[in-house]
């Protein structure tokens, strides 16, 4: 599953910021530029492929889509000191 | 079971054990725990596979990192090396080699990343500095 929010805290003396960013939406979208996309993508790869050097362009996106699922979890965490605080976890 | 309790809540209250070794006594006693140490060992939860890698740090100076990393993403990163077209492989391989590092990526196979990546669960780094820096790298 994709991940659907990045909560993003950050502390210090004076500002005190903490946010929740969906992104659950991004993905739909990006499902449908690779839709309008992906016939310019299979002629590249087609060409490419016909000059011995395949780009395997459709393998590296589906690399990159594991990359984004398994990004669910993720949380960093630094505190410093005089108060500081930066914390990112992805959800 | 309630007299496992009194006797232990008798040594803390005479002084022989401290509180933390009662609390550690006692939770040792509850039943969820003894489940967790005794209870139902399955051939498939004797071996749990882990899901994230921990990396903490503590300083003296009170500077704290805590990052968890799903382990699925090391195993979407290091796969994506296979993605590299061969020549450019071939390439790193010469600059490695006029380095002294004959490490060849074309022999990690799928399977070598999926051992690796599944028996790092056994894997735990502990650093501790003189200066009071502590290090701790583990996964669960």
């Amino acid at each position: 599953m994709m991940p659907l929010w990045i909560k993003i805290k950050v502390r210090n003396e004076k500002t005190r910021l903490g946010f929740w960013l969906p992104i659950f939406w991004l993905w739909p979208l990006f499902g449908i530029v690779i839709l309008v996309i992906s016939p310019l993508l299979l002629l590249a790869e087609l060409i490419m492929s016909a000059m011995r050097k395949p780009l395997r362009i459709f393998c590296i996106m589906y690399s990159i889509r594991s990359l984004i699922i398994s990004l669910r979890g993720l949380s960093i965490h630094i505190k410093g000191r005089d108060k500081q605080e930066v914390c990112v976890v992805v959800g | 079971m309630s007299n496992d309790r009194e006797r232990i809540l008798n040594l803390l209250a005479t002084g022989k054990i401290s509180v933390s070794d009662a609390m550690q006594l006692l939770e040792a006693l509850s039943p969820s725990s003894q489940s967790a140490t005794f209870g139902t060992i399955s051939p498939a939860s004797s071996k749990t596979q882990a899901k994230f890698m921990y990396v903490k740090v503590t300083s003296a100076k009170s500077d704290n990192v805590d990052v968890r990393i799903p382990l699925g993403l090391m195993r979407a990163g290091i796969r994506l090396t296979s993605l590299i077209p061969p020549y450019v492989l071939d390439h790193i391989h010469k600059h490695m080699g006029e380095k002294g590092i004959t490490f060849d990526m074309n022999n990690i196979k799928p399977e070598n990343i999926e051992d690796l990546v599944n028996n790092l669960s056994e894997m735990e780094v502990n650093v501790n500095c003189a200066n009071g820096d502590v290090v701790r790298v583990y996964c669960a």
